[in-house]
């Protein structure tokens, strides 16, 4: 037996398709806010470094070396920031004075984190214009819908 | 005959679909509820790690800065004891107030028994530090509070005017510089037998991630069932009925 969709039908498959974009951008969302976690606790960590970092500048060099060798940040926050970042990172170490050179590094990844998310809550906000103009889309159309589906009725 | 054979074959789909829309919501709501668990618990191995990692660069930098100050003003304090010993007292105060930040972390984030080595060598330090202020400069802290005094100088003014005892002050600082000692030990210990949550990260963030993808797919599979459900149900016809009729 065959089977066709009638007519009025694109428009509810139309509304179908703004709702599915809905639900896909608040997934994106909810991804947001999953690596907002780590993110968050990433830039802790670096403000962290900034601070014992600012303490050191009394302490003799020999000193230094022991807590600046505790100065790096995890695989997992670097894997957010972008490959420059990194590359600059390296560019450092291989020219200058370590005090100095993890000092810059610290500085480095503290701009990236800021940049980061300062981009980021910029896309969320956006996102959630979207979310908000598909899910009103979504319903205009299924109002229209609705319409075609009552003059059907009327017709009956 | 086949007016009737119709609609039971598009309600059969329409039962199955049903079902399996419950079965999506099910595991939805199954996965939501693992998805909110597994969000504390990185939240909480995250904290963890930021402790982990404020107390261990804190104890590094005190040790270098305002512990080996003790060691450092001790000698000029010992020259002319009690009125050289006004930097000695102050690194003294310091190392008493960060002994109370340590066992506060250490009991109130990483659950350390008040039964614990480390915090009884904590204590220790604590205690000798009293005994020092009590015995060799003759005025303990609770006097000094009594008395109103809020600084070292005043502090050290006061205590000049009791009978010190400069030789209690060095048996007394050496039993000290021997506590540190062992209390540095005891947390050089206590880190080491610490899990490194780091690794445990990695692994939580994997299973969050995990769970997400399931949260969202199930998600997706679940809108596309019910999409279908109301196409099957109100705007399909049966071409061969549509010629019938």
């Amino acid at each position: 037996m065959n089977f066709y969709i009638v007519p009025k039908v694109r428009l509810l498959c139309i509304s179908f398709f703004f709702a599915f974009i809905s639900i896909i951008l608040s997934q994106v969302l909810l991804a947001y806010e999953k690596d907002n976690i780590i993110l968050s606790h990433c830039r802790k960590l670096n403000l962290e470094q900034i601070f014992s970092y600012n303490k050191l500048s009394d302490l003799p060099q020999s000193n230094q070396i022991m807590i600046l060798d505790t100065m790096k940040l995890h695989q997992t926050c670097i894997s957010y920031l972008p490959s420059e970042v990194q590359k600059d990172v390296l560019s450092i170490n291989s020219t200058n004075y370590h005090y100095e050179s993890v000092g810059h590094n610290i500085r480095i990844y503290a701009d990236a984190f800021n940049s980061l998310e300062s981009q980021r809550s910029h896309m969320q906000s956006r996102l959630l214009i979207y979310l908000m103009s598909f899910n009103v889309a979504s319903l205009f159309v299924m109002a229209i819908f609705l319409h075609a589906d009552s003059c059907e009725i009327e017709q009956e | 005959m086949r007016r009737r054979k119709l609609p039971s074959l598009r309600h059969k789909s329409v039962k199955r679909l049903v079902v399996f829309s419950l079965f999506i919501t099910g595991l939805f709501g199954l996965n939501s509820y693992y998805y909110s668990l597994a969000e504390n618990k990185l939240s909480m191995t995250i904290e963890n790690i930021e402790s982990f990692s404020a107390l261990k660069s804190t104890i590094v930098i005190d040790k270098l800065t305002i512990f080996s100050q003790l060691a450092t003003n001790v000698n000029t304090c010992t020259m002319e004891f009690p009125l050289e010993c006004e930097l000695y007292f102050t690194s003294l105060l310091q190392i008493r107030n960060r002994l109370m930040d340590y066992r506060t972390v250490l009991v109130d984030t990483f659950d350390l028994s008040t039964v614990d080595k480390l915090y009884s060598s904590t204590n220790e330090v604590t205690e000798l530090i009293d005994l020092v202020a009590s015995d060799a400069f003759n005025l303990s802290f609770d006097k000094a509070k009594s008395l109103n005094i809020a600084t070292a100088k005043d502090y050290i003014y006061a205590s000049a005017k009791q009978n010190v005892n400069i030789d209690q002050f060095s048996s007394l600082n050496e039993k000290l510089a021997t506590s540190i000692d062992t209390l540095f030990e005891d947390i050089d210990k206590w880190i080491s037998n610490q899990d490194s949550p780091i690794t445990e990260l990695s692994d939580q963030i994997y299973f969050f991630n995990n769970l997400y993808l399931v949260l969202i797919i199930s998600e997706t599979v679940l809108f596309l069932t019910v999409c279908f459900i109301d196409v099957l149900n109100n705007n399909l016809i049966a071409r061969n009925a549509e010629v019938e009729s």
